[in-house]
């Protein structure tokens, strides 16, 4: 018959189980009594939080485009030479490389799936631009809202109307590249895209082509 | 041994459902249209079209009317005739290859059959174009393209017309030059 455990062999035991939830305790304790003088935890950016950057002409690869930003400029001409700005407005163009990713034709701005990049105050991931705020043509043949085939990168032009003195030569803007994951559709035939958010941002400046 | 038994017998029907989870066909396969399938040259029948598609090319450069048609990829090009059975349809065509789908260009000023409305016994002649990429000929699959003639929309569960084509042996041109479609047979 074995030995009956002596009292203090019972704490001692008790203590080592609780002890990896005692040092977190403590740990956790002692970061919140530091980060006080500190201005505290809300004052911390998290890591994961921070969204890269890279330069004009980068090329950032998502899950249903591959897109790079080459340029922005203001412009009053219409890639359709003969739409005229209204008195008040002018064109803010961003020139942008995008290839299709998935098994299908892409739209580049398309109901479904999040749109290739954002800019404050014209386009976001919950706030599409108005019908005849933006216009994209193809940069080779002036081809309106093209369709990419997969695997075929191409040029386009994303131009948002704008009102005059809203951007500025020198201004600069973040773009920010947009990426979402595929899933297979419910109630539609084909993907629908979930966790849409932006992957990437690059810092771009204005130019005046006015 | 009962044991022993009840393991294995757990064990299999573990496997059992692995495998039937592995073999269940996808919708996708489950919705595929159904293909009359043919070669360049044969005058193949679906439900709604009739389509004949006389020859294939590719090409780096078109010109189909007043639009120069340029691609960083490669041009299919081809010459099709197409009328519908039984009521006018607005045409799609898609080239499939390792299950990547293709489309029919849209730039092309309304010069490609696909951007005409075929009607009953009055046939529609012209080239189809579908930009491709430019590396395409050493794709696994461009052996077995298969070009896909169907009524413009949802496809699945209807009746297509495909024709099976070896992207390989086609001819590589600089640049073609291309007659609008037009009504009427070749």
């Amino acid at each position: 018959m074995p030995a009956k455990p002596s009292p203090r062999a019972t704490l001692a035991s008790r203590v080592r189980a609780w002890l990896p939830i005692l040092v977190v305790g403590a740990v956790l304790a002692v970061a919140g009594v530091v980060a006080i003088p500190l201005g505290g935890w809300d004052t911390v950016q998290l890591q994961s939080a921070v969204i890269p950057e890279q330069s004009v002409g980068d090329t950032f690869v998502g899950n249903r485009l591959a897109i790079s930003i080459d340029d922005l400029y203001l412009t009053d001409d219409f890639p359709d030479d003969y739409t005229e700005t209204k008195p008040g407005e002018s064109f803010l163009v961003v020139v942008a490389t995008l290839e299709g990713l998935t098994a299908e034709p892409e739209s580049p701005i398309s109901i479904g799936p999040p749109s290739p990049f954002t800019i404050d105050g014209l386009m976001n991931l919950d706030e599409r631009p108005g019908y005849g705020d933006l216009t994209v043509f193809l940069k080779r043949d002036g081809t309106f809202e093209p369709v990419l085939s997969p695997g075929v990168p191409d040029t386009l032009l994303f131009v948002f109307t704008v009102r005059s003195g809203q951007f500025a030569q020198g201004d600069v803007l973040r773009i920010g590249l947009t990426d979402a994951t595929p899933e297979k559709a419910d109630i539609i035939d084909g993907t629908r895209w979930v966790d849409e958010h932006v992957a990437v941002e690059v810092s771009t400046t204005v130019r005046d082509d006015r | 041994m009962k044991r022993g038994l009840a393991i294995v017998a757990g064990l299999g029907l573990l496997a059992a459902t692995y495998a039937v989870a592995a073999t269940t066909p996808t919708s996708q396969l489950v919705e595929a249209p159904f293909g009359s399938r043919g070669s360049l040259g044969d005058t193949v029948s679906s439900q709604h079209l009739i389509a004949t598609v006389h020859e294939a090319s590719l090409a780096h450069e078109v010109e189909l009317g007043s639009w120069r048609g340029t691609t960083a990829g490669v041009w299919f090009v081809a010459d099709a005739t197409v009328e519908a059975t039984l009521e006018s349809k607005l045409i799609e065509v898609d080239l499939f290859i390792d299950g990547v789908q293709y489309g029919g260009t849209k730039r092309g000023d309304g010069g490609t059959v696909d951007e005409h409305t075929v009607a009953v016994r009055f046939p529609a002649t012209g080239p189809l174009l579908i930009e491709l990429p430019a590396d395409v000929v050493n794709f696994p699959g461009a052996r077995s393209a298969v070009l896909r003639i169907s009524p413009f929309g949802d496809d699945r569960l209807d009746s297509v017309v495909e024709i099976v084509i070896d992207l390989t042996t086609l001819e590589v041109a600089d640049r073609v030059e291309l007659e609008p479609a037009r009504d009427g047979s070749r």
